[in-house]
């Protein structure tokens, strides 16, 4: 279901999913099961394994722990959480989970259906 | 060699399609820039960039003088995805002739 | 007894399995609200039972009862799962009264604006 499907999507629909572009979705869904560090934009930044995705980039984190603990002392209790999408700033990717040929083949098929 | 559909800027973001797997300069909402290699991107802006360098610069008031003191503090990240909402500008590399 | 929208919300990544627990919701403007989740929607927005504010001056902390909230889901940064068996909060924090925790938030407060006021007129002194 991650970015593999939807190039196969993508080329077997000639680039038109709902009038729903998702390359990053279909990226994120990949992803589930890894490490990341989420960055917001009110600066907190949390490590945690990626649990699930969804359209909003909405995103939810199990066995979490703040970067910068000592700053954020309400956090030290907190194991799983939800991040709105809206609210991060950047998204820290595991090297061996990017596929650059994978992404690049996604972002021209995404490019040419937008 | 790219195809003439490829290779035609029509529109702003045809830019940055050219810009793939190129080191691009991004400048971002509160004072951070980024450099790195595009790897991937959407309409929103929403970006993978690969080799980042961010630099965050800051204003700190001195605390006897209130005089403004710019700092610069730079960091790199093997990969990051940034979120699109936060992009002020994007410019690709140079090209010479 | 809680409702949570309609089906396809439990789909996504949903708030579903934080249903009845008690939670930390952070707020765009910073403030802490703990609470039972009771509901949510596909926007975050979320209805806290019993929900309070939890204001921390520096080791200083205290809990502001505030009701039955409904926290429109564009001012939600995160909301977190607490885990009961953690303590909430690090050993050298200490409990104080609202009365306590107001005064001291009161006193941050000044200290914030004074340096800002400092800034000010010595930018103005800049300009002769």
């Amino acid at each position: 279901m991650g970015l593999s499907f939807y190039i196969y999507e993508r080329s077997k629909l000639g680039g038109v999913i709902g009038g729903g572009l998702q390359l990053f979705f279909s990226y994120f869904k990949d992803l589930v099961g890894r490490e990341v560090t989420v960055e917001l934009k009110n600066d907190l930044a949390i490590r945690g394994t990626l649990h699930s995705v969804d359209q909003y980039l909405n995103i939810k984190l199990e066995n979490t722990r703040v970067v910068d603990q000592d700053k954020y002392p309400h956090m030290l209790s907190v194991r799983n959480c939800f991040i709105r999408g809206s609210v991060v700033r950047y998204v820290q990717l595991p090297p061996e989970a990017v596929d650059i040929e994978l992404l690049h083949d996604a972002t021209r098929r995404e490019a040419r259906g937008g | 060699m790219a195809s003439e559909e490829e290779s035609a800027v029509k529109e702003p973001l045809d830019l940055i399609r050219l810009s793939l797997d190129e080191r691009i300069y991004v400048k971002l909402r509160s004072d951070r820039e980024l450099r790195g290699k595009l790897h991937a991107y959407d309409q929103h802006l929403n970006m993978i960039l690969g080799d980042v360098e961010e630099v965050i610069t800051t204003v700190e008031i001195d605390d006897e003088t209130y005089e403004e003191i710019l700092r610069s503090t730079k960091r790199t990240i093997p990969f990051l995805f940034v979120r699109g909402d936060g992009v002020i500008l994007v410019s690709p590399p140079l090209r010479t002739a | 007894m809680s409702w949570a929208g309609p089906d396809e919300v439990f789909l996504s990544t949903s708030l579903a399995s934080y249903l009845d627990k008690k939670l930390l919701v952070l707020l765009r403007d910073g403030r802490k609200l703990m609470g039972l989740l009771r509901s949510f929607d596909q926007f975050a927005n979320v209805v806290l039972e019993g929900a309070c504010e939890r204001v921390i001056v520096g080791d200083l902390y205290s809990d502001i009862p505030l009701g039955l909230y409904i926290i429109r889901g564009e001012n939600v940064v995160l909301i977190g799962e607490l885990d009961l068996e953690k303590d909430e909060l690090p050993p050298h924090m200490t409990r104080v009264s609202v009365e306590e925790i107001k005064g001291a938030q009161k006193a941050e407060r000044e200290a914030t604006d004074l340096k800002g006021s400092m800034r000010k007129r010595m930018e103005f002194l800049d300009y002769d």
